[in-house]
């Protein structure tokens, strides 16, 4: 108020043109600040007409901005993946008619009858769960049945559509998504990334390991088993298999001998096969040639201990033929020759010291004698007295008749061939190995006769060995299995095939040994895998290929003489 | 000192007037706008549901031992033997069998092959 009259006092004192001017100028000041006015709305309503603003935004449904990666198979094919899913529930409250909604959900929700349903929605609560898990097509289903009271919340959930495939491989996720078991847990920071995972699996190959051994399993009332495909130059996984196995999407409520991962996780001493890398380590160092005789026939004394032949020799035998005939006590003298040295070099380069490097959690870690003596020389030498895991067995397998380079095993699709520069074996030794364990397959005192398939060169050693009980062996539990490469003359994969327990049968004559069990099995899917994996047959008379299996076998050739059908 | 003459004064409001119903008209545009965008992003976030979920669905229904059931029991068809497979350059072989140039029996050899 007081400026207000020292104004009017201003303006009534002055005479008249020196108040217009000021009027004048006023009026001037007023016009500007009106126009900045305009001008500030005109801006602020054209930024509304072109703003796309944030609040609309609200509304519209949030595509989720990172998805757990899928996980495929080598060739594409979804293995596991993230799936909308609706959470179902009822507010009893809201129900008007118990009965009829009942009814109507039974019809939809198939895996509860309406007495179910009925007692649920009728809960003194507001929340009454229906289905934990809902496709988006049964909710579509449920929500056409227009039951009032009835909701859905949309969550997203982990599916994995070949539950019973690879489930060892893929592993599991909590209700949170984090991956738990497998190489969900394994890859887990990758795939919560929303990256997806191509693993070097071939679900194809997968389908048909896991029947065969299954169905293995099932003729000779074993309790379990285990198979392996590997590429012998890449060290890739093709397929990996641990029976019995479990549901994927179910993972939660599985026994624990079911999760259980025998391929990978399971410590087993795998006998005879060891003797593979026995003998290629009898030539590679050079202390043996293929040819060299060794005495089977007297008796081994170690200790308190006698090592025996499951089929005891008549005649001494070269080195091929122990390892074709497996005999126990020909790789032991050839062990005890060798040393502990070498030995020990050699399986600690093919990685039976240590877990393998395979993109699981659940690995084992090899058994290794803590006192390396003599008597365990011996025993190593045929494959007692270290328990590995087979996924170990079928890497070593993988060098030792491969090309010599060190492979290790990998569940990743690999784009080009692993960087390898460590040679345990040199490939003449490789070569020798490959020739003897066709033998094994092919001739008549091989053990694994069972596993030729005509055309693909299977090249193989069996391994039985006893279970390990309390502080000795389970006369009755055995172990079978059988690792072979094929085609024997340009080795492309390593199989092997375990069977655990299996009991003797009447179609088996009553024989529970891995020539009877595991080698046959091998065989089988040998024949069915070979040519999804582009390993054509050939024919092994072709000059070359004679040539390039060729051994010198002066005892088993004078018994081939004596038996016609070799 | 800037001073408005009368005639613009008219010509300046007469824009103001006009420019109204425009910014409005806009206004009510850029609401349709937004109402097509909110749907067009919500049917993108359910086809992409679609097709998570019809992957999922292929992959269980195209999973190897269903196949292998299927095709058991509706088609004639058996694992490859190692006899029925041959290297392409040895098709000739059995196509043109060099001993005879009679059609039939080189057809009766290609079946017994």
């Amino acid at each position: 108020m007081k400026i207000w009259s020292r104004l009017i006092r201003l303006i009534s004192d002055m005479p008249a043109a020196e108040a217009r001017r000021v009027a004048a100028s006023r009026l001037g000041v007023v016009r500007i600040v009106a126009l900045c006015c305009f001008c500030a709305i005109g801006l602020r309503v054209g930024w509304l007409a072109i703003d796309f603003s944030s609040e609309a935004k609200a509304f519209t449904p949030t595509i989720e901005q990172s998805v757990r990666g899928d996980i495929l198979d080598r060739n594409g094919q979804v293995m596991a993946t993230t799936v909308p899913v609706f959470e179902l529930y009822a507010d009893p409250q809201e129900i008007l008619d118990p009965r009829e909604a009942a009814a109507k959900l039974a019809t939809v929700l198939t895996d509860m009858n309406e007495e179910t349903i009925y007692k649920r929605i009728t809960r003194d609560t507001r929340y009454a769960e229906l289905a934990w898990r809902l496709s988006p097509k049964k909710y579509a289903d449920v929500l056409r049945l227009g039951v009032a009271g009835i909701h859905g919340r949309r969550k997203l959930t982990r599916a994995y559509p070949n539950a019973m495939a690879a489930a060892h491989v893929l592993g599991g996720v909590n209700k949170d998504g984090q991956g738990i078991a497998g190489i969900e847990h394994h890859q887990n920071t990758l795939l919560a990334s929303g990256t997806d995972l191509t693993l070097s699996i071939d679900l194809n190959i997968q389908a048909i390991l896991r029947e065969e051994i299954s169905s293995q399993i099932d003729l000779f009332e074993a309790i379990g088993g285990a198979g392996i495909i590997q590429d012998i130059e890449t060290g890739e996984i093709i397929a990996m298999v641990s029976l019995p196995d479990y549901d994927a999407n179910h993972m939660g409520y599985i026994a624990d001998d079911h999760r259980f991962n025998r391929a990978t996780k399971g410590l087993y001493e795998l006998g005879s096969t060891f003797k593979v890398m026995n003998t290629a380590m009898a030539l590679e160092s050079g202390v043996f040639a293929e040819t060299d005789m060794i005495d089977v026939v007297s008796t081994l004394r170690v200790g308190h201990h006698i090592i025996n032949d499951y089929h005891p020799e008549k005649t001494n035998l070269n080195v091929a033929e122990v390892l074709i005939v497996s005999s126990n006590k020909g790789s032991a003298r050839i062990a005890d020759k060798i040393g502990a040295d070498i030995q020990k070099h050699y399986l600690k380069e093919l990685g039976f010291f240590e877990k393998t490097a395979l993109q699981l959690p659940e690995l084992g870690a090899p058994l290794i004698p803590s006192r390396w003596g003599r008597a365990e020389i011996m025993t190593i030498s045929y494959g007692h007295g270290i328990s590995v895991t087979p996924v170990h067995l079928t890497s070593a397998i993988a060098t030792t008749a491969g090309s010599g380079m060190l492979i290790t095993p990998t569940l990743i699709k690999q784009s080009q061939p692993a960087e390898i520069n460590v040679q345990v074996f040199s490939p003449q030794t490789t070569a020798k190995i490959r020739a003897m364990m066709r033998r094994v397959v092919s001739h008549p005192r091989g053990t694994a006769n069972k596993a030729d398939v005509n055309g693909y060169l299977v090249a193989g050693k069996t391994g039985t060995s006893e279970k390990i009980s309390g502080n000795g062996y389970d006369k009755k539990a055995n172990i079978t299995s059988f690792v072979s490469v094929f085609p024997a003359n340009d080795p492309k994969y390593v199989v092997f095939t375990m069977i655990d327990e299996p009991k003797g049968q009447k179609h088996s004559f009553n024989f529970a040994t891995a020539g009877w069990v595991a080698a046959p099995v091998a065989g089988r899917i040998i024949q069915r895998v070979a040519p999804m994996l582009g390993v054509h047959p050939i024919d092994e008379n072709m000059p070359e290929i004679r040539q390039s299996l060729m051994l010198n076998l002066p005892e088993l050739e004078k018994e081939g003489a004596k038996h016609a059908s070799f | 000192m800037i001073v408005f003459s009368l005639r613009a004064t008219i010509i300046l409001t007469l824009i103001t007037i006009m420019l109204g119903p425009l910014v409005y008209l806009s206004g009510i545009r850029k609401d349709s706008r937004e109402t097509e965008l909110m749907r067009i992003e919500a049917s993108i976030a359910e086809t992409r549901d679609s097709i998570i979920v019809l992957k999922a669905e292929w992959a269980y229904l195209s999973r190897p031992d269903r196949i292998l059931q299927l095709s058991e029991r509706f088609l004639e068809v058996e694992p490859l033997d190692p006899h029925q497979i041959i290297p392409i350059d040895e098709l000739n072989k059995i196509t043109k069998p060099q001993t005879n140039n009679n059609i039939e029996e080189a057809n009766l050899i290609w079946r017994i092959e």
